[in-house]
């Protein structure tokens, strides 16, 4: 048994809180439910696995036979060139477009339109709710409260607007992926286009992100979390359609009151 | 602060291969510590069964091509790997959809609640969720789940020093939270 404090000498704020978290164990019955479900989980999966291993030969036949048209057929010459292609859409573009829903329980609960341009400049509307227009090359975001008519300018570097540029950490972590992406065996039909799936962990979080044949990215979904309540997400692009002038302005729209930070709170009032 | 041990090697289970592994043996007799050390960092037994299950399946379909010496450290080990990955997926799913719309699944503890234990460990979990990945998994498996330095650093694959540099961050970063967290209970409460 290990014996350990966080800081011997100086009692630390932290350990009360690991303390809270290794004190509560979970109770008796749920770990023996649990461990009874596993064996039973085991005793299919192991079947399963085991029927597979038996048809080795034919399965990898079987594989071969769906996987060589697709590969020669995809873009490049390998899932992975391919798949290169795709990402390539996201760091070339002249403006992205990118629209996204997330569902509880086949419940819309957020629509988000998220628009970039090629200086790095981005907008977020949130329905009729709010927008951040986010300015790295001025260091600056205009946060629009549009119930309230309020705005509110935001240096980058303030921890409010942290908030805000973590919601364009999917485009960061997509541009930056060096991972394998898998390509997918079934196809599907977005906007009457035939899409390919690609299955990659960006970010820490598992998504399929779907492409036209062109390489030209048509939908990312963020796999549903059951966990959370069957919360799906899903983004559908749109490259370099034109925006309207004065998207990215830091200048609030008229009729729009502009706070100064030290009244930020009362943007919602 | 008294941490359990998982230095305790499990004959018959010691050194096995992946070529004659039984995983229904080792869940048998492991099945149980895996489903604790993934509750210990997700606070919710449903999802510590699935990540419990997803351990074992993982392990029947991709058998480790290395030689297992701990194989209670080693399952407990994935178990809380995953379990952070689970933290951190649901804090960027309150991430992307933007905190104000997010704030029906937030567990953030409101200014002025009574910090109890429930609280301080709904808060140490949250915690772990926004540091970086490497950081949360060293803090876990150091303080949740009590494995030594070395024992992390075979887990995590990575050198004992880049876990001690990464415990250290975790540490600084997660006790930073809890000073403002304690801070705002204590300004309520005066």
């Amino acid at each position: 048994m290990n014996s350990d404090t966080i800081n011997q000498s100086n009692p630390d704020p932290i350990q009360k809180y690991v303390d809270a978290v290794i004190d509560r164990q979970p109770e008796s019955a749920q770990t023996e439910r649990a461990q009874r479900r596993l064996l039973g989980r085991l005793e299919t999966d192991t079947q399963t696995v085991g029927g597979v291993k038996a048809g080795w030969g034919w399965a990898t036949a079987a594989a071969a036979a769906v996987l060589l048209p697709m590969l020669l057929w995809m873009p490049g010459t390998t899932g992975s060139l391919a798949f290169a292609e795709v990402q390539r859409h996201f760091t070339e573009f002249q403006t992205l477009t990118a629209q996204m829903t997330t569902t509880v329980g086949g419940n819309e609960i957020v629509e988000m339109t998220i628009q970039v341009d090629d200086r790095n400049r981005a907008r977020l509307d949130v329905g009729d709710g709010f927008s951040y227009v986010i300015d790295p090359n001025r260091s600056t975001m205009l946060q629009l409260f549009h119930p309230q008519a309020r705005a509110l300018l935001v240096p980058l570097n303030a921890p409010d607007a942290r908030e805000a540029r973590t919601g364009l950490d999917w485009l960061a972590d997509i541009r930056e992926f060096q991972g394998q992406a898998e390509l997918l065996r079934e196809t599907t039909v977005i906007r009457g286009r035939t899409a390919y799936g690609f299955s990659l962990n960006a970010g820490g979080m598992d998504m399929t992100l779907w492409a036209a044949e062109s390489g030209e990215p048509l939908r990312l979904q963020l796999r549903p979390e059951i966990r959370a309540g069957g919360i799906e997400t899903r983004m559908d692009f749109e490259f370099d359609r034109p925006l309207a002038d004065g998207l990215f302005s830091l200048s609030p729209p008229a009729g729009y009151q502009l706070l100064d930070r030290e009244h930020s709170d009362e943007a919602l009032d | 602060m008294h941490l359990q041990s998982t230095s305790d090697a499990s004959p018959p289970m010691t050194g096995e291969t992946a070529a004659n592994l039984d995983v229904h043996a080792l869940a048998t007799m492991h099945g149980r510590d895996v489903f604790r050390a993934a509750f210990r960092v997700s606070g919710d037994s449903a999802q510590a069964e699935d990540i419990q299950q997803t351990v074992f399946i993982r392990l029947l379909e991709k058998p480790p091509r290395k030689t297992i010496e701990n194989w209670k450290g080693y399952l407990c080990a994935m178990a809380t790997r995953a379990a952070i990955d689970e933290l951190r997926r649901a804090q960027r799913w309150q991430r992307l959809t933007g905190p104000r719309l997010a704030g029906w699944v937030s567990s953030e503890p409101q200014p002025g609640v009574v910090l109890d234990d429930q609280l301080r460990a709904r808060s140490l979990r949250l915690a772990l969720g926004r540091i970086p990945r490497r950081q949360a998994e060293c803090f876990a498996l150091r303080f949740f789940d009590g494995l030594e330095l070395a024992e992390i650093a075979e887990a995590l694959s990575i050198t004992s020093n880049a876990v001690s540099v990464s415990l250290n961050r975790a540490v600084n970063a997660i006790r930073d939270r809890i000073t403002a967290i304690e801070s705002s209970a204590q300004e309520h409460s005066s």
